[in-house]
């Protein structure tokens, strides 16, 4: 339940800004000049703002579609990400987002029309399709109810099938695609735990079982599915728990919906991680981790090796090697 | 625990009494007690708050972990004497400065401007007092900016202005908000209890016997001390130099050992 609503200046009468004001009438709202002033402070405390995010309303100025880091893709070869929405609903204890942003507060960017300018502009630059992905610094799905993102986005997609859309979510709110059309051009991507890792690891997120069960309707009513094994976590007994999950995952899901597999090892920049590990020094997953070179920590390398090619070999099993993507050890996991 | 951060005694004898807190300290600023709460009479001015805060904290820095809250008196153009208010929005010359709000908190929020002197200018559309930012700007670089808060009582508006205030009235004006006060630091207080227990006394003791064992360089203390932490949480247990699998010659040898020990530990879902 958001309790406390920042609205910069230049947004308080976007219509966006106020549907969502109207959604919470009883939030205490408080006018900011730029979103950053609230959210890029130094000194704030990530863990103790989740137990109570604020939401900022803001306007997103300047570059809007970035070039998604190399190698992160699944068949494409121009890829972009852009972000109407930074942080997530849930509090994933592997989540590269609490080591890059100093605040836990929802910033929605409601200028989603500017978005889609310059997705427009990218691609008009671009003599094949591009892929664009939404859910980098964020659940797209998540906070489908507040925002209202995903119905204006697949309208606009819905007319551009030159574009490639991809939406990444751990949630169940997919009411907005199940009551339309399916577009052949948007990807419905799930990140999928064992159940082990999703109770320990996956805070607040829905259970594998639901997810599964919001994917299976999605797939079912004729969309394209992305199924993201990102990051795969080792732990005692990961074989068994990993073939069990893979046995469970496939058996769900209808095969010929399944439009890529991506899968991708636990891993972070060294100074994520180490905020990371000061928010939670507790925390048994970031005290195992280790320096991998001088870009990344993960897992110790054999685990990450073992892991990794128990996830290949079941994923081309299931779906063949032309619709599976590994993700290189190349950048952060998204959520 | 709390830290309550006052301008005046006639400001803090309402806290004082309520959280029956005792005199610890006369000088260089009146500081009282209880065990559990906390409380500073800083003087008035943005200066005597940043001061007093920061000497506060130079001679109890474990409280950089507890909430600590700016309580007195403000006046306004227009809102009644005694109302009071959570402060939303600190204003500077700069831009303003917005406290973190991440627990329940029903008092009405307000803006506030912090001047040099006492004055009846009252500025448009916010309070103003005289150290609130002293306060605010000092102690956000040590505590958590979700656990620094302020909360004002207006004690004086256009139509009773400053003159009339004296100590009697100000008391009166802070004790009928002190519960107010008292429910919003109970409410920091819970969230403050999110935040990581500090690194355990075994992981302390731990590695002061290596310490005393070889020379570590204060980076490879540093080391240390976040290795041993690992094995800790971890193994629930402590590697000790005699636990390692041989004597270590050097610091050097002894952190990659416990380097390897970690490496091999299993990763149980918590």
């Amino acid at each position: 339940m958001i309790e406390t609503i920042y609205v910069e200046v230049a947004v308080r009468e976007h219509p966006r800004a106020l549907a969502v004001l109207r959604r919470f009438p009883r939030a205490r709202v408080i006018e900011c000049e730029r979103y950053g002033a609230i959210f890029n402070r130094a000194q704030q405390n990530f863990r103790l703002q989740k137990q109570k995010p604020a939401l900022v309303l803001a306007h997103k100025a300047g570059k809007r579609v970035l070039e998604a880091p190399a190698d992160y893709g699944i068949g494409g070869q121009r890829n972009y990400y852009f972000s109407h929405l930074l942080n997530c609903l849930y509090d994933c204890r592997y989540c590269f987002i609490q080591g890059m942003y100093r605040s836990a507060n929802y910033v929605l960017f409601v200028n989603y029309e500017d978005f889609f300018d310059d997705i427009a502009a990218t691609q008009a630059t671009l003599d094949q399709p591009g892929w664009y992905f939404s859910g980098y610094d964020c659940d797209s799905l998540a906070m489908e109810p507040v925002t209202g993102f995903v119905a204006d986005t697949l309208d606009w997609f819905a007319q551009h099938p030159d574009a490639n859309l991809e939406l990444r979510t751990k949630s169940t709110q997919v009411r907005s695609l199940l009551n339309r059309e399916p577009l052949s051009n948007v990807v419905v991507a799930c990140s999928l735990s064992p159940d082990p890792v999703a109770r320990s690891l996956e805070h607040q997120a829905p259970s594998l079982d639901k997810r599964l069960a919001a994917l299976e309707k999605v797939a079912r009513s004729g969309w394209p599915i992305g199924l993201r094994f990102d990051p795969l976590i080792w732990c005692d007994d990961y074989q068994n728990v990993y073939q069990e999950f893979f046995d469970t995952v496939f058996s769900r899901l209808p095969n010929q919906s399944i439009h890529s597999v991506s899968t991708g090892s636990f891993r972070l920049p060294p100074d994520f991680h180490q905020k990371i590990s000061r928010l939670y020094p507790q925390d048994q997953l970031l005290a195992g981790a280790q320096a991998r070179g001088k870009r990344w920590v993960g897992f110790p390398e054999d685990r990450e090796s073992s892991l990794l090619s128990l996830a290949r070999q079941r994923v081309v099993d299931a779906v063949g090697e032309e619709r599976f993507f590994p993700c290189q050890f190349e950048q952060p996991q998204p959520q | 625990m709390s830290v309550y951060v006052v301008a005046l005694h006639a400001e803090a004898r309402p806290l004082i009494d309520a959280l029956r807190l005792k005199r610890r300290i006369d000088k260089p600023w009146p500081y009282y007690n209880n065990g559990e709460q906390h409380l500073l009479v800083s003087g008035m001015g943005a200066l005597n708050a940043a001061a007093a805060c920061g000497w506060l904290i130079g001679r109890q820095p474990a409280l950089d972990q507890e909430p600590w809250l700016n309580v007195g008196t403000a006046g306004h153009a227009s809102h009644s004497l005694g109302e009071t208010f959570w402060i939303e929005r600190l204003l500077e010359p700069k831009g303003s400065v917005y406290p973190a709000l991440h627990v329940k908190n029903n008092l009405p929020g307000e803006s506030l401007l912090s001047v040099e002197a006492p004055c009846e200018q009252y500025p448009a559309n916010s309070l103003v007092d005289m150290e609130g930012l002293g306060f605010y700007s000092t102690c956000s670089r040590f505590v958590p900016l979700e656990l620094l808060q302020l909360i004002k009582v207006v004690s004086d508006n256009s139509a009773n202005p400053l003159a009339q205030v004296d100590a009697t009235k100000t008391s009166a004006l802070i004790s009928n908000s002190v519960e107010q006060v008292l429910a919003f630091a109970e409410s920091l207080k819970q969230l403050a209890a999110c935040l990581p227990e500090p690194v355990s006394d075994a992981v302390e003791s731990c590695s002061a016997e290596y310490h005393t064992r070889m020379r570590f360089s204060h980076s490879q203390l540093l080391q240390l001390h976040k290795l041993l932490s690992r094995y800790h949480v971890l193994t629930d247990s402590l590697c000790g130099p005699a636990d390692l699998p041989s004597a270590p010659r050097d610091a050097k040898q002894a952190l990659a050992m416990l380097e390897a020990q970690i490496a091999a530990l299993p990763v149980v879902m918590q």
